[in-house]
């Protein structure tokens, strides 16, 4: 954990990941575009870029 | 090939292989070289949140209330974000404190409150045992559906007798192999390595089985996700089945079920086990605090999919789709894979759980009690030892395993 600053980061990609995840953003994609809701396809690919974030975030300078 | 006696091999054959695998996790652990010292396998273990609800029932739950079930795995991957921190200090606690349980560390907060300690397993004990015996109820069931496809599957659960019930088979396995592997010796850190090992080769097993299914269904049975997606749009009853409107709650109800699944995942007594108790070594949590939630990810990919392809193709009762789809298109192998993945899901849930509300039950409940009845003299410690693996596995044998898979009525 001798990352500079990771603990900022990862708080920071955690109120990302809420902010994404919670309805005032959520809201924007339940449009019925084509017939069907966006929603579920919207949250993957949240839910996948907030991971791979992470993932980039955490595994950086891995030579611990 | 659906037989009931190839069925049985089977599950019971891979019930075997954990036992191999348990076994073999303790040995290396003896021989100082641990199976389960990477970050990879402590990742995997941690899945055993993935029980046969999420197997079985996610799709059901997709099928009724769109995008909903995606709040029980969003809550825990907030949680595994913040594990660097949070789960970090309730690893450094617990091995400084010696805790053994969820119902340890809460006590141990106020000041090793015994009776807080004990009100703490009682709930868990309460709350959390019907919770095992759903999960001994879905191999029942998915092994009825199994067999007796393409009937419904005839659940005479009450009038069957105990022994009759596959699951109770299974429950006296499982015993078995929680006794041997959770209970073998008393440490004080309450590492099982080889039960352990287990649960992270079940995570895989049930991780491939679900992708299998879903694979088969919108590759095989449809033409890609693009066809599969054009046939959801154009039927009226399924047009709405993806929005938040189908979610009960709507935007309210949405934020409520993703804070209980945050709350859920660090308190519910088989994830402390696995995420501080077993926890081998602290950097462990680095790598898990994204690969666990990429798990959820991958294993959650295809319930909406599947979902939908089973109300198209109305293939019967929905928390049955994983089943029912390939069994209708006359497969062999791919049901019986899916059964086990769902076995996998299941199972892992019982041993983990079951060793977590043992511990709880005789560190918390029973000792204290013990201790402090004058009539017996637990002086030595080895006495005090024997006394306390005696104690679990009663624990063991009366919370999960044989009675509770007694028919519900």
């Amino acid at each position: 954990m001798n990352i500079p600053r990771l603990g900022e980061r990862l708080v920071a990609l955690v109120l990302l990941a809420t902010l994404l995840f919670t309805p005032p953003l959520l809201l924007v994609f339940d449009r019925p575009a084509g017939g069907l809701s966006w929603l579920p396809l919207y949250l993957f690919i949240a839910w996948g870029t907030v991971i791979a974030l992470a993932a980039w975030l955490l595994e950086q300078r891995s030579g611990e | 090939m659906r037989t009931d006696t190839v069925v049985l091999s089977v599950a019971f054959g891979y019930l075997a292989l954990l036992f191999v695998i348990a076994a073999w996790g303790d040995r290396r652990a003896e021989q100082g070289r641990s199976l389960i010292g990477s970050p990879t396998v402590y990742a995997l273990s941690i899945a055993v949140y993935c029980t046969a609800w999420t197997f079985y029932g996610s799709v059901g739950r997709a099928a009724q209330f769109g995008p909903s079930f995606l709040l029980i795995y969003l809550g825990p991957t907030l949680a595994m974000l913040l594990s660097p921190f949070l789960i970090r200090k309730m690893v450094r606690i617990a091995s400084a404190q010696r805790i053994t349980s969820i119902a340890d560390f809460i006590s141990a907060r106020y000041g090793k409150s015994s009776s807080l300690g004990a009100l703490v397993a009682v709930i868990a004990l309460i709350g959390i045992t019907p919770y095992i015996t759903l999960q001994l109820k879905a191999i029942t069931v998915s092994h009825a559906v199994l067999i007796n496809y393409p009937q419904a599957p005839a659940l005479s659960l009450v009038e069957e007798a105990f022994w009759a019930d596959k699951s109770f088979w299974v429950a006296l396995v499982l015993a078995v192999f929680i006794i041997l592997f959770g209970t073998r010796h008393l440490d004080a850190s309450e590492r099982h390595e080889g039960m352990v090992a287990a649960i992270a080769f079940e995570s895989l097993v049930k991780l491939v089985a679900f992708l299998s299914v879903g694979i088969f269904v919108v590759f095989v049975l449809f033409h890609g996700p693009g066809d599969l997606f054009a046939q959801v749009a154009a039927s009226p009853d399924l047009v709405g089945a993806l929005g938040l409107e189908a979610v009960p709650g709507g935007a309210s109800g949405w934020i409520g079920m993703l804070v209980l699944a945050f709350l859920a995942f660090i308190t519910l007594p088989r994830q402390f086990q696995v995420l501080v108790v077993e926890n081998v070594d602290e950097r462990h949590l680095k790598r898990a605090s994204w690969l666990f939630p990429l798990y959820l990810l991958a294993i959650n990919l295809f319930v909406i999919p599947i979902a939908m392809a089973g109300m198209l193709l109305s293939a019967g009762d929905p928390d049955s789709y994983v089943l029912t789809l390939p069994l209708s298109a006359g497969l062999e192998a791919l049901p019986l894979l899916v059964f086990i993945g769902g076995l996998s899901a299941a199972t892992g849930m019982v041993i983990v759980e079951t060793i977590a509300l043992s511990t709880m039950v005789s560190n918390q409940l029973i000792m204290p009690l013990l201790l402090r009845s004058r009539r017996l003299h637990l002086g030595s410690r080895g006495e005090l030892a024997g006394w306390l693996l005696g104690i679990r596995r009663v624990a063991i044998v009366l919370i999960a395993p044989p009675w509770a898979s007694s028919p519900a009525p």
